[in-house]
């Protein structure tokens, strides 16, 4: 591939999946602005890789894969400075009440907490199929799993939030 | 599909493209040419480090030639020494008294006048000593 036909298919994955791909960042890490910062740093690496992209894989999974795996990166690290600086991150209930771009209602809120509270792997599984309602075969090539094991990951997590929904008496 | 509980900022996709469009040309121009370096250039520096080693052995080892002087006599060294190490150093006529040294079986007779200059010097007075001494 040349300069010239790298530049076309990174501006083609720029036009078509940006704004899928923002979503998707934005499930996981819950804010606009970690969202937002998330989203140049995946396409500098995609930027970086695509001259290795051999076509093996399709071009969709291949950068759902960057995206997810530097996407649970910035999670790992986040994780890893909060307990470095005893700092506590601040919980999900806290994060949409700030959010000045969130719009759900009630049920919402709980339902973002409790997908906030699923550890990182179970919340990228369950975001690509709940929000993104994308096949079992096509998660299982972005995290490099299984479909065996992802449908349980989804069900566990699935369960997870049915709970806490129901907890606060809100059927899910 | 479910819908997501989140908006983004009016006109935000429009402008997340068009930002997101500027990396190749950014990254272009923050990449350095690949400058090639010779084999020769690579190991010039180890050369120099070798060569400013061996400068620096060979100079420690003539300044160390010129100033430290060897002894002509290592008998009459050895002697001096051994003479040093034997010296009574608390007895004030061996100190002072070259003939110590010279008497071979190193006796030494305490004289009256000795007595005296003892009894003056530790302040002994006059009267008793010569009361001690005369009696």
């Amino acid at each position: 591939m040349n300069q010239q036909e790298t530049t076309d298919l990174f501006n083609q994955i720029v036009k078509d999946y940006s704004e899928r791909l923002y979503w998707h960042v934005r499930d996981m890490v819950g804010s606009h602005d970690d969202a937002n910062d998330l989203l140049q740093e995946i396409y500098i690496k995609i930027w970086s890789a695509l001259p290795s992209f051999r076509g093996d894989a399709q071009l969709f999974t291949w950068v759902w894969r960057i995206a997810t795996n530097e996407t649970l990166n910035f999670l790992r690290k986040q994780k890893v400075r909060s307990v470095l600086s005893f700092e506590k991150i601040s919980n999900a209930q806290d994060r949409i009440a700030d959010d000045p771009y969130f719009n759900g209602g009630e049920a919402e809120k709980l339902l973002v907490k409790a997908l906030n509270k699923l550890p990182a792997k179970q919340r990228a599984v369950f975001s690509l199929r709940y929000y993104d309602d994308m096949k079992y075969e096509d998660i299982a090539q972005i995290m490099n799993s299984s479909v065996g094991s992802l449908k349980a990951s989804y069900h566990i997590a699935y369960q997870k939030i049915k709970a806490e929904l129901k907890n606060n008496s809100i059927d899910f | 599909m479910n819908k997501r509980p989140y908006t983004t900022p009016d006109g935000y996709f429009d402008y997340l493209q068009m930002r997101l469009s500027q990396i190749p040309e950014q990254q272009q121009v923050q990449e350095t040419p690949q400058v090639r370096v010779s084999r020769w250039a690579k190991i010039t520096p180890y050369f120099a480090l070798v060569a400013c080693f061996a400068i620096a052995v060979v100079a420690g080892r003539f300044i160390l030639d010129k100033t430290l002087t060897q002894p002509e006599d290592d008998y009459v060294t050895l002697e001096q020494l051994y003479s040093a190490d034997l010296l009574p150093y608390t007895s004030q006529y061996a100190l002072f008294d070259e003939s110590y040294y010279e008497d071979d079986d190193y006796s030494y007779e305490i004289t009256e006048e000795d007595i005296i200059n003892y009894l003056i010097n530790t302040n002994v007075p006059l009267n008793y000593i010569g009361q001690t001494l005369y009696e």
